[in-house]
This record gives C-alpha cells, sequence and structure tokens, in this order.
C-alpha cells in the first residue's frame, strides 16, 4: 500500500478537479480512477460530489465498485463521501424512486422540503453557506482527532443539495447545519467511514481545512 | 387545512420579505460576476460597448483572497462565435480558488458542459441552448443533478409587468416573455436562475426590482440577481426588497468602487443572514 496515496472514485459525475486539487495542497498523491486495483493501493478513499443518486449507484455497480469498496469499508479504510458521495454511504436514497446505496450507514436520504417547519416558504435547492455546528450538549474537544479538528464551531461551509440524510443513528453526527428550520446531517463518521454534505473544496479556508485534517487520519 | 396553512406561508413570505431570510436560516450570497472577452475581463453598458479590465483569473483569485461566496465566468461573445473559450481559464483557477464556480456563454450540448465540469466548473449557466433545445435540461440534471443547471435568463422590459427573454448578450429578441419561460425551465428541472436585467446592467443605478419580485413570486427555486447593483444599497434592496438568494455584481468591484467587506459588512447591518467571513 503507498503512503499519501488518495484515491478520488471517478463516476463521471460533476466537477472533481477541485477535490483533486485541493487534496494536492496536502501532500496527497491523488489519483481519479474507477479501477478497483487502485482502490486497493491507496490509503484513503474519496466518493466525489454531485450529480443523481440513481446513475451514481448504477455506475458503481457497472464498474464492479461495489464489493469492493464494501470490502474496504471492513477493513476499515478512510473513506471521505462528499455531498452525494455521503448520500451514497447510507442504505436508500428517494431520488427519483427507490434504490440502495452502500449501506455502510444506517440511515436514508430523503428531499428536502419546500416549506420550513413554520411553514414558509423554502428554497430547494439548498444553495448556500451555512453554519456547521457541534449536536447538542457537545464541547469543541467532541471534534479532537476527527476532521473537524481545524475548525471552529458555527464555521461557514458551502452546501447544494436538495436530499438530505435522515433516520440515522444519532451517535454518527459529527456536525448538523439548520435549514428553514430542517436538521441537516453535515458530517457524519462511524470508524473511518465520513459523510460531509457540504462541499469542503468548495468551502474555502473552512473547507480546506477539513480536508487537510482528512489528509491527516 | 393543509393547504390552507401552505397558502398563509406563502402569502406570508409577500408580505413579511424583510424578515423571511432570518426565518428560513437561508444565507444571502455575495457573487462576483466576471464577463470575458477572448483573454480579458470586460465591463459593457447594458451588455455592449465592451471595456478591457485585465485577466479574469487575477481577479478571481483576488475576489476569492477577500471573501467572496461564489464566482461566474461568463463568456459574453461566446454564442456569437459558437463556443465557449473558457476552458483553460477555468482550469488553471481551479487549483487556486475554492468557492464554487458557475461557467456561461456559448453552451451547446451535454457534451460542452462535461467539459467545463470536469475542467472546475460546478455549474453551467445556459441560455440560448436552452431556447434553442429545452430538451437540454433533461439531458444535463440526468447526469449530472439539477444543482449543476443554471437557467441563464437575459430579461428586457417592453411594457409594464412584461419582460422579454433575449440572448447572445442581449443582442437578439426571442418574443418569449420571462415569467412564462421561468416557469417551464422550473418544471423541467433547472436548479438556480442567473436573471440578468439588460435594462440595467452596467448602469450602476440598481436592480430592475420590478423584474425580480415578479419572478420570486413564481418560482421556488434559488435566484441570483445580475444587472446594475453600483452600491451596498443596491444589494440589500435586491435582497430585502426583491428576494434575491444571490446578488451578482461586477463593475462596483472591479472598478473598486467597493469591496466585498463593505458590501458583507453593510448587509449585516441591515439584519441580512450572510456568510461571516473573517
Amino acid at each position: 500500500m503507498y503512503k499519501n496515496h488518495i484515491a478520488i472514485v471517478d463516476l463521471g459525475t460533476g466537477n472533481i478537479l477541485s477535490i483533486s486539487n485541493a487534496l494536492a495542497k496536502f501532500n496527497q498523491n491523488v489519483i481519479v480512477t474507477n479501477n478497483k486495483e487502485d482502490l486497493y493501493k491507496v490509503d484513503k478513499i474519496v466518493l466525489p460530489g454531485v450529480g443523481a443518486f440513481k446513475k451514481a449507484i448504477n455506475t458503481i455497480h457497472k464498474l464492479n465498485l461495489f464489493e469492493t469498496l464494501k470490502e474496504l469499508h471492513k477493513k476499515n479504510k478512510p473513506i471521505l463521501g462528499i455531498c452525494l458521495g455521503m448520500q451514497l454511504l447510507f442504505q436508500e436514497s428517494l431520488e427519483f424512486g427507490s434504490f440502495k446505496g452502500l449501506g455502510f450507514l444506517k440511515g436514508k436520504v430523503i428531499r428536502l422540503s419546500n416549506t420550513t417547519k413554520t411553514s414558509l416558504d423554502l428554497k430547494v435547492p439548498h444553495i448556500g453557506w451555512n453554519k456547521i455546528e457541534l449536536p447538542k450538549n457537545k464541547k469543541k474537544v467532541f471534534w479532537n482527532n476527527t476532521i473537524l479538528k481545524y475548525i471552529k464551531p458555527e464555521s461557514y461551509v458551502y452546501y447544494v443539495h436538495s436530499y438530505y440524510a435522515v433516520q440515522y443513528k444519532e451517535d454518527i453526527i459529527l456536525a448538523k447545519s439548520f435549514y428553514g428550520g430542517h436538521s441537516i446531517a453535515a458530517v457524519v463518521a462511524e470508524g473511518n467511514t465520513i459523510g460531509c454534505q457540504f462541499h469542503p473544496e468548495k468551502s474555502g479556508k473552512v473547507g480546506l481545512n477539513i480536508l487537510k485534517a482528512f489528509s491527516n487520519l | 387545512m393543509e393547504k390552507k396553512i401552505r397558502y398563509l406561508g406563502a402569502y406570508k413570505t409577500n408580505m413579511e420579505s424583510k424578515d423571511l431570510t432570518k426565518k428560513v436560516e437561508k444565507n444571502i450570497r455575495i457573487i462576483a460576476r466576471l464577463d470575458i472577452k477572448g483573454p480579458n475581463l470586460v465591463k459593457g453598458i447594458h451588455l455592449e460597448g465592451l471595456r478591457v479590465l485585465g485577466s479574469p483569473n487575477d481577479f478571481a483569485r483576488k475576489y476569492y483572497k477577500e471573501g467572496i461566496d461564489e464566482i461566474i465566468y461568463h463568456d459574453c461573445v461566446a454564442t456569437l462565435y459558437g463556443r465557449n473559450s473558457l476552458l483553460e481559464f477555468v482550469k488553471k483557477v481551479s487549483s487556486d480558488i475554492f468557492v464554487p464556480l458557475t461557467v456561461g456563454g456559448g453552451i451547446r450540448s451535454l457534451e460542452d458542459a462535461n467539459k467545463l465540469l470536469r475542467s472546475g466548473a460546478d455549474k453551467v449557466a445556459i441560455n440560448s441552448a436552452l431556447i434553442d433545445n429545452p430538451g437540454l435540461i433533461s439531458q444535463i440534471i440526468g447526469e449530472y443533478g439539477s444543482q449543476c443547471l443554471v437557467l441563464s435568463v437575459e430579461a428586457k422590459l417592453q411594457k409594464v409587468d412584461n419582460w422579454e427573454v433575449y440572448t447572445s448578450n442581449g443582442r437578439d429578441r426571442t418574443g418569449i416573455n420571462v415569467l412564462d419561460w421561468i416557469e417551464k425551465c422550473t418544471k423541467l428541472g433547472v436548479g438556480e436562475i442567473l436573471l440578468t436585467s439588460i435594462d440595467r446592467e452596467g448602469t450602476g443605478k440598481g436592480s430592475d426590482i420590478e423584474l425580480l419580485k415578479r419572478v420570486n413570486s413564481i418560482t421556488k427555486i434559488p435566484i441570483i440577481y445580475s444587472g446594475g447593483i453600483g452600491t451596498p444599497e443596491h444589494f440589500i434592496n435586491a435582497v430585502k426588497n426583491g428576494g434575491a438568494d444571490g446578488v451578482a455584481i461586477a463593475d462596483m468591484i472591479h472598478y473598486k468602487k467597493y469591496n466585498i467587506r463593505q458590501i458583507r459588512k453593510a448587509a449585516i447591518k441591515e439584519n441580512i443572514n450572510i456568510r461571516e467571513y473573517v
């Protein structure tokens, strides 16, 4: 296995150059690949970010990556899912139908409501900068030894999504955000399986510090 | 019963727009718009009469450092020449700026969109190609999701409460009503709207607030307003009275009349929810 090698899984979805450029800043050798041999060789994996759930999970199956990812997950290899990549980690998504995800995390992915908790109109997709907050009753130390270790609570990160995770186990939540009164699972982690609903590669310095922490895991 | 509550919700939206952003935890975006011709950032009035300002990537890097929330690259002669020439710019700048980048101008096909999105663009903004081929919407969103597709609308006032869609940087008329067009494209699944007022573009005299209000009243997806923003007050007005989710600024920062921090400060003072940047 190569040290400091990160594979970005190329699912043929949108922008992956930014994430690759960002990780390269932290002395990581970045491989953009959809070859399963590569995934065994590297020491960390990023499942990137944009597109439709159905297409992404179908691509994973087509490329025969499903079993590979499952096996690497079992071996506790660090995997960071970003935005759609995070949603893929869950059991199921209800985006344009019902589709099975990788199932590494318990929970499912549903569409954001077009109204707030108090019945005001709410724009969806949710696009913009929101604060990430500590879960209730947690202190900053909660983020020590996680990918948020360099981040101050209430820092702003960039979101662009129409779907979000629900029915997860509460103890996977590292950070939350709020949009229209809806609680968004911002960062989740279980072992070395990590997900970010926002885009760290698009969240300025804050996002770069998250990717730095992931690089140093 | 539920219908009634929803109606009240919508009603409240219009009546209490001043406090809306607070209630929905929605943060307004300050977006730098860079109109590009060949190798240069340019600026014109009413999208015509272009003046050269310098390298777009230098401007983008500067705005990133100053805390811009998002950047738009717009190739303003692309449709004329039938191609988008921003690929190389986008590739280069994406190793230096880590905020969202939208690229527009001359994108004709899924393949064009694909090239830009693989070169560091996060979203593509499309105008005339969607008019010629609305089917392109489902092609792009099926591949990349609706958040990748920004409907670019160039609107020009014809008579009271009636705006027409223009293309090719305000050069060509389409005969299509702006509100009808936006309604149609929203149904087809575009993720966001870049609404440019040709009447206000480059004037620095403030937004076309009536246009913005009307568009906001018929759509549930985010709107980026562009055109005529010359002062922080114009920015605030577009948000508070027009309901813009993001406001594109150009001249006022390109010509260093104001900087991004000043806009942010003014917005916070007016109680607008906005990303805090230190």
